[in-house]
């Protein structure tokens, strides 16, 4: 399973990684994104199979990426990383099609729970 | 709205569950320059700038920690990115905690900062920290 | 708070301590953390620093201090729908099969042991609403009991910090059970008042209970000899019905121990059956 974690901190990358790791995941191969952009390049070229993406970043924003992707019909799965959590978000995110949401601070638990529903 | 206790519990609630790290309380101190600052902007319903200024030292140990690197590994775009996410994160958990329709911009970052410019809008609030010894303020000044 | 005074032989009888009841490594360059975690514990057990901990801990019949010891060491591993599997197993399997099962009567009851914060029981009440909308009309018994007064009261009140909710909680769970009271989140009243908390020690004989059909006591037994998990799982056979479920957590099995269980494979994990 190719996964791709999308934020434009190398080091949120990191940590993001290190964490899906840590829930379980480390026999999965990591690529990566600075932003909505890039990430869309990656996505042609390299077709991994699960996004993780941070919502607010230059040039191009999470939520705009997953709706870029849905409007060109593909139905990767996709899962927000955000600071913020007010409902409007949240919706925001699972209207365009996301499966989940995950805050920022957090723990690998939470990523367990999540990546296992999705990648089930 | 917010006041410094609160500002106190998500500052400790993002170092611990983020990098591991445990706060504990300070205060001011005038002799020792925070020169290594972070900021971002919430608008909308409420507008307010969110702040985190620390010393070179408390810097590199959020930067270790967040990073997973060894001290000697860390460069200079390390420590902006990692001070960066920090404020990025206190100032999406204060967002969160206010009512109405509000925006969170990019956070913007100083390594070089000049603390005589400091805000003294009196419905500031301000937190002062000592992470492993070393001071670090987190600031939300309304407006 | 002071550092650097912690004894290194305490410090090692803490780690040794938590990582045989919680199969948790405490990384030993972090004897800070472990000094700042342990002082509420020792404070609120009215010790006298570490070393008294260790002594006390020492004791039998420690099972409380051990546990408020363990849970401060380990607070990431308290969380909702904390390990999954089980949650998934009742949703996919379980709760359908009852539902069947149970058609004429109507009742579904599940008691949640050491319901601490009461993550537990109210993950489970929100999956219940989620999921199982049919069983509305049904009657629904779900129990969360605990060995502690004021684990039992904080529970009942049903706030949770940033932290606790970010752990395990679905973000659309938080947005659709919880409202937002501050920085807290409060569980919303349908769900708070579809759980009964009440006082149970393990080791004292149970109140007077109707019988349930599934029963979580997770990482629970750890804390116990094995003579008293060997009488703990007896009592809970008793509030079993016959073909009732019962988990227990992760790591933990029945073998070595003489009860009337037996385990069976639910999707992921181990569930028990009365024998």
């Amino acid at each position: 399973m190719k996964i791709l974690v999308v934020d434009d901190s190398k080091a949120m990358r990191m940590i993001v990684t290190r964490t899906v790791k840590q829930a379980g995941f480390s026999d999965h191969t990591f690529i990566e994104a600075g932003d909505g952009k890039e990430a869309l390049e990656v996505i042609q070229q390299q077709t991994p199979d699960f996004v993780l993406s941070d919502w607010n970043m230059p040039e191009m924003k999470g939520i705009e990426l997953l709706r870029e992707l849905r409007s060109k019909g593909n139905p990767i799965k996709f899962g927000f990383i955000t600071s913020e959590s007010s409902p409007e978000v949240v919706r925001e995110a699972l209207d365009a099609g996301a499966s989940f949401l995950i805050t920022k601070p957090f723990t690998p638990e939470r990523f367990r729970n999540e990546l296992t529903a999705v990648l089930a | 709205m917010l006041n410094t206790e609160d500002i106190q519990t998500i500052s400790n609630t993002v170092c611990r569950d983020m990098l591991g790290l445990e706060f504990e309380s300070g205060e001011a101190d005038g002799t020792r320059m925070l020169s290594m600052v972070a900021c971002i902007a919430i608008s909308g319903d409420y507008r307010a700038v969110v702040e985190v200024a620390m010393t070179p030292k408390a810097a590199n140990e959020v930067t270790t920690a967040m990073c997973g690197l060894e001290p000697g590994e860390v460069q200079e775009s390390d420590v902006a990115d990692s001070i960066g996410e920090i404020v990025n994160i206190i100032g999406g958990n204060i967002k969160g905690a206010i009512p109405g329709e509000t925006k969170l911009s990019l956070p913007c970052v100083s390594l070089n900062a000049d603390e005589s410019q400091e805000n003294s809008s009196p419905e500031k609030r301000q937190v002062f920290f000592r992470l492993a010894g070393e001071p670090f303020a987190v600031t939300l000044i309304p407006g | 708070m002071s550092s650097g005074t912690l004894e290194i032989s305490s410090y090692k009888f803490v780690c040794d301590f938590v990582r045989n009841k919680s199969a948790i490594e405490l990384d030993s360059s972090k004897s800070y953390l472990v000094e700042s975690r342990l002082a509420p514990v020792i404070k609120a057990h009215g010790l006298q620093g570490l070393d008294h901990l260790v002594e006390a801990l020492r004791k039998p019949n420690s099972q409380v201090l051990a546990k408020d010891v363990v849970e401060a060491m380990t607070t990431h591993e308290t969380s909702f729908f904390r390990d999954i599997n089980p949650f998934d197993a009742l949703r996919k399997t379980i709760l359908p099969e009852l539902l069947k099962k149970r058609q004429t009567e109507r009742t579904i009851s599940i008691w949640s042991n050491a319901c601490s914060s009461g993550q537990e029981i109210y993950s489970i009440s929100m999956m219940l609403k989620e999921s199982f909308p049919e069983l509305a009309p049904w009657k629904v018994r779900l129990l969360a009991t605990d060995i502690s007064t004021q684990v039992i009261k904080k529970a009942q009140e049903g706030l949770f910090n940033q932290t606790e909710t970010n752990r395990g909680l679905p973000m659309q769970m938080l947005i659709k059970y919880f409202q937002r009271e501050g920085l807290n989140w409060r569980i919303k009243d349908d769900v708070r008042k579809s759980v009964e908390f009440r006082l149970v020690n393990l080791i004292e004989p149970f109140p007077d209970l109707p019988k349930f059909d599934v029963v979580f006591l997770r990482n629970v037994l750890i804390y116990f000899s094995p003579e008293t998990k060997t009488e703990i799982l007896v009592k809970i056979r008793k509030a079993l019905k016959p073909d009732g479920y019962l988990f227990l957590g992760g790591a933990e099995t029945t073998i070595n121990l003489n009860v009337p269980f037996e385990r069976e494979n639910a999707g992921t994990c181990s569930v028990y059956r009365p024998r």
